[in-house]
């Protein structure tokens, strides 16, 4: 199909039926985009041309500038210690453990296997979250230490994708440079950005300063060769302060991905997935989420019961930290589009990502559901009471949450 | 008789009859009644903003229902606590039940195809299945 219009109709098409099957059904979007972009690159010879792959880029890159915009930093520091350490483990047990089966096992080369690593080392921080929200942890000590720990795994897994494709050249000393002088003052420039031109600007200046800053650190990453949603999500972290007192400048950025990036971005993803190869490839994906599974277990588990975490907590701990889906899935397409991995190698590692977000989460939430007396009495330090809604009576008012 | 009543409560046709049926419950036991609604967050969100979206829209939605739903009751003399929650419907349902210690679940049931019943599960089933107190289901449309 030629006609750029009629290509992009159809794209935007895949993208309208997702979502409102995911209104119906109450799934994420994103994995019903998966899910069209697969079925339309199995039956209807979908493929990206160069504009698509360019929304599909910059999809992916605001969608991990604003997963690191979503941490909240007073969780962070609340648990910096225990978050820091179940963190660090919880990203690179399950690296070592994939890496080494994709290596030594299912006979990967050095670079599928270190994208593997890469791609069952993550968590998924959003499907944590909407756990925690259903099951009303997202309050508790438990449930933000978990949240914490999360973007500390997958602070991880990004860092790893950044830095262990990239050539240590001048390049990636000019782009040490420049992010760190850019992430160092970002957070001022963007508060004066905001408060120089307000909320109530059609042309969004704001938006624009952001986008200006990603753009330029991606291109800047890229010729080091390293990874743009490296600065990206570091550039997410550094000004989580600031979105957290403007959501109405995260509504208007969140807008703009869903409705014109990410879907680019999700139905990609999905298009490269075979079903062919998915069919004979179904143990060695089998195999992987076990590994996944095993790692983050041996990894996560003492770590939890050492800082004081009940079996029941510690196992719940555990399995929501084998979840992953963004990450995972980010890291399989670059290496898909780096030619580090084949269409095969990529079928197994999307599959048992989007397996990770599933599986785990229906154990966890099925036989080792903590109660809430034992999520509130997870407390290294106080964290600061969180505002929460509950209407009375007839009126709507805010109220902070009791300790 | 039953002291503490939790409707499930969606603004829907079935729990507006629903609503009727406990606010006489409760006035005929002297109980207190809860109104709960249960805005759906979506399953394996990719990001943290998807869910919070879904929270917010859902926030706004069943507030301005239950608003409504407690201003007819304290119209009819009945005063009502409401609650806002998030997740599946029947799982928070049978949540905040235990944490209320509800020794009554009401709730509406809307009639659906059998292939919507199999395929998506019906809240109504999980929570009469589930539930560690009495439940109450009003039928619409007889």
């Amino acid at each position: 199909m030629q006609n750029v219009w009629f290509m992009a109709a159809a794209w935007m098409g895949l993208a309208f039926i997702a979502s409102v099957v995911s209104i119906r059904i109450g799934v994420s979007v994103a994995l019903l985009e998966i899910g069209a972009g697969i079925i339309a690159g199995n039956f209807f010879g979908f493929h990206p041309n160069e504009w698509i792959n360019f929304l599909a880029t910059f999809g992916a890159g605001l969608l991990t500038f604003l997963a690191g915009a979503e941490i909240d930093p007073e969780s962070l520091r609340a648990h910096l210690k225990i978050s820091l350490t179940i963190g660090v483990v919880s990203f690179l047990v399950p690296f070592l453990g994939a890496w080494a089966f994709a290596y030594w096992v299912s006979g990967w080369d050095y670079h599928g296997a270190l994208i593997a690593g890469i791609a069952l080392s993550t968590t998924s921080v959003a499907v944590v979250y909407a756990v925690m929200v259903e099951t009303g942890l997202s309050s508790t000590d438990l449930g933000k230490l978990i949240l914490a720990v999360c973007f500390v795994t997958d602070f991880g897994t990004v860092l790893a994708l950044g830095a262990f494709f990239a050539d240590f050249n001048k390049w990636m000393l000019v782009f040490v440079v420049v992010l760190a002088v850019t992430l160092w003052y970002l957070p001022r420039w963007t508060r004066a950005v905001v408060s120089s031109f307000g909320q109530s600007r059609v042309s969004e200046p704001e938006i624009k300063f952001l986008f200006l800053v990603l753009f330029f650190l991606g291109g800047v990453a890229t010729t080091a060769k390293s990874e743009a949603v490296l600065p990206a999500y570091l550039a997410g972290l550094v000004v989580a302060g600031v979105f957290l007192q403007d959501k109405v400048l995260v509504h208007r950025m969140r807008s703009i991905a869903f409705t014109m990036l990410t879907p680019f971005y999700f139905i990609k993803a999905g298009l490269y997935v075979s079903l062919p190869a998915l069919a004979t490839s179904a143990g060695l994906v089998i195999m992987l989420l076990a590994v996944k599974m095993a790692a983050k277990l041996i990894g996560v588990w003492p770590l939890a019961r050492a800082f004081g975490l009940g079996n029941r907590e510690s196992n719940y701990t555990t399995l929501l930290m084998a979840t992953g889906l963004t990450f995972g899935t980010i890291s399989a397409l670059f290496g898909l589009e780096n030619h580090l991995i084949n269409q095969t190698q990529y079928t197994v590692l999307v599959t048992v990502v989007i397996l990770s977000a599933v599986v785990p989460t229906l154990i966890a939430q099925a036989f080792f559901l903590p109660s809430h007396e034992a999520a509130q009495r997870i407390r290294p330090r106080q964290a600061s009471p969180r505002a929460e809604v509950t209407v009375i009576g007839g009126e709507y008012e805010k109220q902070p949450k009791s300790e | 008789m039953f002291k503490r009543i939790l409707l499930a409560y969606d603004g829907s046709d079935a729990s507006k009859l629903a609503c009727d049926k406990a606010a006489a419950f409760a006035k005929l036991s002297g109980g207190d009644l809860h109104l709960l609604a249960v805005g759906r967050i979506p399953e394996y969100a990719q990001t943290v903003s998807e869910v919070e979206e879904a929270k917010e829209q859902a926030g706004s939605f069943y507030s301005k229902i239950t608003e409504e739903a407690i201003r007819n009751l304290s119209q009819r003399g009945i005063t009502a606590t409401s609650h806002v929650e998030y997740g599946k419907p029947g799982d928070v349902i049978l949540r905040i039940a235990e944490d209320l210690k509800a020794d009554l679940v009401v709730l509406g049931t809307n009639p659906h195809s059998a292939l919507r019943r199999r395929f998506l599960g019906a809240t109504v089933d999980k929570v009469v299945d589930h539930a560690h107190c009495s439940v109450l289901v009003i039928k619409s449309g007889n």
